[in-house]
């Protein structure tokens, strides 16, 4: 990893813990707090698509850390909840084309509700007081749709976030054209 | 196919991860949260976030400051109170007597029978084993440990399977005596009864009377000469005989033993030395308090609420430890890390907290026990909280089910300072589990100077004495 390179995972941990804040922000001071989207989820999604897959995993490390800059869930919760959506992520690249946007918002729905329901388990299951019945975990579906619409609507720009595209497999036109 | 070491390592991290993820004391979460402490760097550049609600937040510290100093006044008034009712109010039980007020301090985990209590008068060289320990009218223990120089207490409670006390019930059942005249039923009472009954019933041993039992019982050890201090305990309440099950019965106490003891008072005979001078112990003093700045509090999962504080471990933070702005209860530390904390605050799930509240038509602090967050409805909302009505309350004069309070916390836990300001509420009088909704006249979430409470750093020891 040469310094340039140092330069842009930092410029990503810094994009990935200001997008966390907002929707942290956006979740705790907004009426429809139930709605935010997990925007470093998109985030994420955006990046796998068109990132080699050897970064997945320095992606999912990277994102999990943001996370933990702003989260007071358990560092090993979060980190757990990226390692596994890096795999996931992996899994998929290796089946399907999700660089298209459909697609793209599907698994992040699937990732923003399981990711929801994995941390409320862990409070749950580690909280000192006995709190609930675990029928009353939410599936965190709200903001799976949002998250999902926001990776469809704002996947393009976030790729395109400063610092973060050197990031990126560039494509075959656009190495064929450097040749030039 | 066979898994490359890269993937191989990259499978074992995940697993190491889920498996911690449920050991949050473990040696190793510890060793993570040091690797991850560069977070802290993160999370103070996504600080600026805070701005967007600067109106707000402004506002809130205002709010704050202008009731600091009614708050004030209200906590050190409940102490007042506190003390003066926790001394019983029976002739019989004052004369001959002298009582000195110790605060519990907490339980320990390996031993919950036996409580650590702090003086609050300069008489620890006057104490000896043995000595009753009351609260109000009702027999809670006997001293089992000193710590002179620290003026700590330890008290073993009735409810311990291993204590015993001899006790006498006041009247028989209407049935074997309508007049209430006999003279009383000889017996031994201590331990927890098996009875589903919510609160702490204590198991009656050897009745006199085989009968149908009931009435107040009181501390009666009179007869027995090995009982020490049986005089000074004599006539204080155990509580009143329940039936637990048929044919067998129980003591239900006065007070709730489990959750329900933020202060008790050691009875010692009314010798020639003059009172024991109080000693001055100020919950809001400084050096009780360490001061830490909120740097993000955008959780983002909904049902959460949290803080990020700069005080790290080796600042002072240690989990469990109360977080407060002005006199108000924000939270508790969950995490303590190397270079920063986690708070979570009264609307997370979870977050338990002891409480008393001043309740309207009531003249005596209420305990409440303890208070367990159930969340919030909605961001910014009440926070509601599952509270076990042990006792019940009286209903009002005018017939309503519920009264207005303001919540305190109470003491008894080595993180929770007493006397500090939670909200207020409407408490349901009845007996029994119920959900109440608190509010809070200011969003702590918008705050940013706060304070830690030190009082935890004082004893960490674990386990009994």
């Amino acid at each position: 990893m040469n310094r340039g390179n140092l330069f842009n995972w930092l410029f990503l941990a810094v994009w990935a813990t200001w997008l966390c804040a907002l929707s942290g922000h956006w979740t705790q001071f907004s009426w429809m707090g139930n709605w935010a989207p997990q925007l470093q989820i998109a985030l994420i999604v955006a990046l796998a698509a068109r990132a080699p897959v050897g970064h997945l995993p320095f992606l999912a490390l990277t994102l999990g850390l943001a996370h933990i800059a702003v989260s007071v869930d358990s560092p090993a919760a979060i980190l757990a909840a990226a390692l596994g959506t890096g795999a996931l992520l992996r899994l998929a690249r290796g089946g399907i084309q999700i660089e298209s946007a459909p697609v793209a918002g599907l698994l992040a729905f699937v990732i923003a509700t399981v990711e929801c329901a994995w941390f409320e388990f862990v409070h749950l299951r580690t909280s000192a007081a006995p709190i609930a019945d675990w029928s009353e975990i939410e599936l965190g579906w709200r903001a799976g749709l949002s998250t999902a619409l926001a990776t469809i609507v704002l996947g393009r720009v976030m790729v395109n976030l400063p610092g973060v595209g050197s990031l990126l497999r560039r494509k075959t036109w656009a190495v064929g054209a450097s040749l030039h | 196919m066979g898994l490359s070491s890269s993937r191989l390592l990259y499978v074992v991290l995940t697993l190491c991860m889920v498996v911690l993820a449920f050991l949050p004391n473990a040696k190793a979460t510890r060793w993570l949260d040091i690797c991850v402490a560069p977070a802290r760097f993160l999370g103070e550049l996504a600080s600026p976030l805070g701005w967007l609600a600067r109106g707000e937040a402004r506002a809130a510290a205002n709010a704050l400051e202008n009731s600091i100093d009614s708050e004030l006044a209200q906590s050190r008034a409940l102490a007042q109170d506190e003390r003066w009712f926790a001394l019983p109010d029976e002739q019989r039980l004052i004369t001959k007597r002298r009582f000195v007020h110790a605060q519990v301090v907490r339980r320990f985990s390996g031993a919950p029978d036996r409580i650590e209590c702090e003086l609050e008068e300069d008489a620890a060289l006057e104490l000896v084993l043995g000595l009753p320990v009351v609260l109000s009218n009702s027999f809670v223990g006997r001293v089992s440990g000193i710590d002179v120089e620290s003026r700590r207490l330890i008290v073993h409670l009735v409810t311990d399977k291993e204590f015993r006390v001899g006790a006498r019930s006041q009247d028989f059942g209407e049935a074997e005596d309508p007049e209430g005249t006999a003279p009383g039923v000889s017996m031994v009472v201590g331990g927890l009864a098996s009875t589903l009954r919510s609160g702490t019933p204590l198991v009656v041993h050897n009745p006199e009377h085989r009968g149908s039992l009931s009435g107040l019982v009181r501390v009666d050890e009179v007869r027995d000469a090995r009982a020490p201090f049986g005089e000074l305990s004599a006539g204080f309440h155990l509580g009143q005989l329940i039936e637990a099950s048929a044919g067998r019965f129980a003591v239900a106490p006065e007070v709730d033993l489990e959750h329900g003891l933020f202060r008790v008072v050691v009875v010692l005979p009314a010798g020639a030395t003059s009172a024991p001078e109080a000693l001055d112990f100020n919950v809001y003093a400084d050096e009780n308090w360490s001061n830490a700045r909120a740097y993000c509090s955008g959780e983002p999962a909904s049902w959460r609420e949290g803080l990020k504080i700069d005080l790290s471990r080796r600042a002072g933070a240690r989990e469990h430890a109360a977080v407060a702005a002005g006199t108000r209860l924000v939270g508790f530390i969950e995490r303590a890390g190397a270079l920063s904390s986690d708070v979570a605050m009264l609307g997370d799930r979870g977050v338990s907290v002891p409480a008393q509240a001043r309740v309207d038509g009531i003249v005596a602090p209420v305990v409440l026990g303890r208070l367990i967050s159930l969340g919030r409805e909605r961001p910014g909302g009440p926070v509601r909280f599952r509270w076990d009505n042990v006792q019940g309350l009286p209903p009002t004069a005018s017939g309503e089910t519920s009264r207005r309070a303001v919540v305190f916390t109470g003491a008894g836990e080595l993180g929770v300072p007493r006397g500090l300001f939670i909200g207020e509420t409407m408490l349901p009088c009845s007996a029994g589990e119920h959900r109440i909704e608190v509010v809070e006249p200011v969003d702590a979430r918008l705050l940013r100077e706060l304070w830690v409470w030190r009082g935890i750093e004082r004893d960490t020891r674990e386990g009994a004495p």
